[in-house]
């Protein structure tokens, strides 16, 4: 007896469009993943056996399908981006960003743990990073330095292409990182850039230096959980470690992120 | 049928302490096991929302007439009362599906690795009524 694989795909269909649909704001999007799935289905079952959960198996081939679009997504800004660069190739600032979001991008491999867990920067296997985009990257980042007159994409480009070149946080040119947030910072007054240059200025100068340029910066962010995050890992680089659990739990009471948020709980736990 | 599946912070059947006296590997096995929970709800297309609160220090309760300004009183209720600390929103064939996802839920690995044995909310989610 052969299993009527069109009839029980048609017989599916409603429930896994019903599924994806309500899980993805774009219901056309939604549809032509299913769509997709359907086809799939056709194709596989008659080959392979009707799975044991026929509906699970089409939401999960359209999920994975609308997730491979948002990766396009963010390929197609990419290429956006390089049009762009190749249509103004003079114009530093375009440069300048194309090379952020390529030593941007080249890191998202080594971001996530097994299960989803946040990684920072420091803690990151860098061989996970794509070589290829980190060379593209600090070439075009070079490029629109040499420009001249540096503006915001251009400086945080050369800033991610200092850390992207380094083996290891230890071994990242802290100095030049630091040069760098201080033109950021004359440039732009962020109090978040003032926030990553107080752990730069930790890096070359001692935690205590870096914990004394926060002052101040925290009327400016008005809230939320960095700036506890970044004195959390300043008191731990400055060996206090009592100090440090305290502000990695008002942290993590202050996360909206709930991968930060487990992160900064684990870090509180780690120093207990 | 949808059901909400709700967890707030009290609620805790098990010996185990709050999470801040747990150690690094038992948080990263809690953590892990919530999400490799959710995946598999994703997989089986049960799953259609679920999340996480921010902490009962950052909540806001509001009360208006409509008329003058509202009432705003920040958080942790000063009642004491179990704020929400989660919800999962899933899509089961049945009241004993929902039953075992919250089943599971409720024995996330915590102390000693022991289960956490908290106390789960499951309500179905009204629907739209049938059309005539």
């Amino acid at each position: 007896m052969t299993t009527d694989v069109e009839g029980l795909l048609r017989r599916c269909a409603p429930q896994a469009l019903g599924a994806v649909a309500r899980r993805h704001a774009d219901f056309a999007a939604a549809e032509d993943a299913v769509q997709e799935a359907l086809l799939a289905g056709a194709q596989q079952w008659p080959r392979d056996g009707v799975p044991d959960n026929p509906v699970g198996w089409l939401v999960r081939v359209a999920v994975r399908r609308l997730a491979d679009e948002h990766r396009e997504v963010t390929a197609r800004r990419r290429r956006e981006a390089r049009v762009l660069h190749a249509a103004v190739p003079d114009d530093a600032e375009v440069t300048g960003l194309l090379a952020l979001l390529l030593l941007t991008e080249a890191r998202r491999p080594a971001r996530s743990g097994p299960h989803g867990e946040l990684v920072p920067l420091a803690e990151q296997d860098r061989s996970l990073w794509d070589r290829r985009l980190v060379v593209e990257g600090v070439h075009l980042a070079t490029d629109a330095l040499r420009a001249g007159r540096p503006g915001e994409h251009t400086l945080q480009a050369c800033i991610a292409a200092l850390h992207d070149q380094a083996p290891s946080s230890e071994a990242t040119d802290w100095p030049q990182v630091l040069a760098l947030y201080d033109r950021l910072h004359a440039l732009t007054g962020s109090p978040v850039v003032a926030l990553h240059r107080a752990v730069a200025l930790a890096m070359v100068h001692g935690p205590a230096r870096g914990l004394a340029a926060l002052d101040g910066v925290a009327e400016r962010l008005g809230g939320g959980h960095r700036l506890h995050a970044v004195r959390a890992h300043l008191l731990e680089l400055d060996g206090r470690p009592r100090d440090a659990v305290e502000a990695y739990r008002h942290a993590a009471a202050a996360a909206t992120n709930l991968r930060e948020r487990e992160y900064l709980t684990l870090k509180a736990a780690r120093l207990t | 049928m949808r059901y909400m599946i709700m967890m707030d912070y009290g609620g805790v059947e098990s010996a185990c302490e709050p999470m801040d006296r747990w150690t690094p590997e038992e948080l990263q096995a809690h953590f892990a096991f919530q999400a490799a929970l959710q995946a598999e709800l994703a997989e089986r297309g049960e799953f259609v929302d679920g999340q996480g609160l921010a902490s009962p220090d950052q909540a806001k309760f509001v009360v208006s007439d409509g008329v003058g300004a509202p009432v705003v009183i920040d958080g942790p209720y000063p009642e004491g009362k179990e704020l929400l600390a989660g919800y999962w929103l899933v899509d089961v064939d049945s009241l004993d599906r929902a039953i075992e996802i919250a089943a599971r839920a409720s024995a996330a690995p915590a102390q000693g690795g022991l289960p956490i044995k908290q106390r789960i909310e499951v309500r179905e989610v009204m629907s739209a009524p049938a059309a005539e």
